[in-house]
């Protein structure tokens, strides 16, 4: 019976939410057609000639970022994206805030050995993760993917070290990586403040669109905001693996 | 199309009902890594390539390890609880 | 039935979903897995809305310079998902850790009527 009315009101409010979409706030309804919702927003770009559009090898453009994401998350809303990483700095911080009382104590009790197969496999994937974290960061703006998955791989590959291991991470270094990464970042926008007066402004030229060299400003960014997000997710789950665990309490 | 978009939002939302019904509570956190994983193909289906490869690492990988780092940390009590 | 109908029905149903299981248990760690769901629901709802039928990933290539159409799905949705997700993995943690912080503390995760769980915050 205490399930009947979340049931009740969930369907509801599904229903409640497909009809409005169906039948649209907007003149032909949201799903008319097979066009997609993407036409119904932006009819008048995909319509109309395009004389001048831009394409492989422009030069001298507002972002040089063949890829239109990273160019609206670093150029665009690169403002935003300074508070997204402080957004995350915050929840892992209280996190770590919240769990500080629950802390392990003086020497940790004996672990249980990481699996055979666990610490064999670990360094070929741990080097693997590395790798393709360093290079989805650095060709974030070519191809898809950019600082933030590539900075979630890295620690992904801290954390499995650490679980093969059994050695969490000094949280030592893990901060210092992670302010000198905040600073780097508000560094490379007060330059281009500096120089080409606005707020992360791209300081210095880029090449032709579709090189590596094409912005510099963006590769240095995502690779700030990689290490950021990995040594902040590491932080995180070093947190929750240094809360005592119940269970190792009661064994001998 | 139709029949890949169907083959992944089948899974998505059936993935879905599993979580929130499914008993054991190991059971739903790794389900929840499933859906995650089913949306992040049906991101990369709908030509949004950052944001499947984002989904499949944090939303996907990181999130299910964060959940089973906490799983590791409750009483033995309370990993037991069921559906209420 | 059309590609869009079918992902926003799903993303709906997500979505309620979501909102069933955060309703219907008292489990604090099956509350955070069905908002989890809801933000998955609300995520791919964005972006289909950038979608547009045979587009194709937002990178300029050969086919962007030509004129006509363009090819690319609207990139603003997405860009704006990647934040989402990001901030989703930020608040699961802090969540998770209270949860971690409750069930230690009182030895289950049962959130309901429970006098204490307001205690353990303060």
């Amino acid at each position: 019976m205490t399930r009947l009315l979340p049931a009740l009101v969930s369907l509801a409010v599904v229903v409640l939410l497909g009809a409005l979409l169906l039948t649209g706030p907007t003149r032909d309804g949201l799903f008319r057609g097979s066009s997609g919702l993407g036409d119904t927003f932006s009819r008048r770009d995909a319509r109309g000639p395009a004389p001048d559009r831009v394409g492989p090898g422009s030069r001298g453009l507002e972002n040089a970022s063949a890829n239109t994401v990273t160019a609206i998350v670093l150029d665009y809303r690169g403002f935003d994206t300074l508070g997204e990483v402080t957004v995350l700095f915050a929840a892992v911080a209280g996190a770590g805030l919240a769990l500080f009382g629950r802390r392990r104590r003086g020497q940790a009790p004996p672990r249980r050995r990481a699996s055979l197969i666990l610490t064999t496999a670990a360094p070929f994937v741990v080097l693997f993760l590395f790798v393709v974290g360093l290079a989805v960061a650095l060709h974030g703006h070519l191809t898809p993917g950019g600082g933030f998955p590539g900075g979630a791989l890295l620690a992904a590959g801290l954390v499995l070290l650490m679980s093969s291991t059994g050695h969490e991470p000094s949280a030592r270094r893990l901060h210092l990586l992670e302010g000198l990464a905040g600073f780097s970042f508000v560094t490379v926008g007060v330059a281009g403040l500096v120089w080409k007066g606005s707020f992360l402004a791209h300081f210095t030229g880029g090449g032709a669109l579709g090189d590596f060299w094409s912005a510099p400003v963006t590769i240095l960014l995502y690779l700030i905001i990689a290490l950021k997000v990995s040594s902040e997710l590491t932080g995180a789950v070093r947190t929750l693996a240094l809360v005592e665990d119940p269970t190792d309490k009661e064994a001998p | 199309m139709i029949a890949l978009i169907l083959l992944v939002c089948i899974p998505l939302v059936v993935g879905a009902v599993a979580v929130v019904t499914v008993r054991d509570l190991l059971s739903a956190i790794l389900i929840e890594g499933v859906v995650s994983l089913a949306a992040a193909v049906l991101f990369l289906l709908l030509g949004a390539l950052d944001v499947a490869i984002t989904q499949a690492v944090v939303g996907c990988g990181l999130t299910s390890a964060v959940f089973l780092y906490s799983w590791r940390r409750l009483p033995e009590k309370a990993r037991e609880v069921t559906h209420d | 039935m059309n590609i869009v109908t079918i992902v926003a029905i799903s993303a709906l149903l997500l979505f309620g979903i979501g909102l069933y299981g955060l309703w219907s248990g008292r489990n604090v760690l099956r509350w955070i897995l069905a908002v989890g769901l809801m933000e998955t629901g609300v995520n791919v709802f964005l972006v289909l809305t950038g979608w547009r039928p045979g587009a194709a990933a937002p990178i300029v290539t050969e086919a962007f310079s030509t004129s006509g159409p363009l090819p690319f799905i609207d990139p603003v949705p997405s860009a704006l998902v990647l934040t989402s997700i990001v901030i989703g993995l930020g608040t699961t943690t802090l969540a998770l850790a209270l949860a971690v912080l409750h069930g230690q503390e009182h030895g289950n995760l049962d959130c309901g009527d429970d006098p204490g769980t307001l205690e353990v915050l303060e």
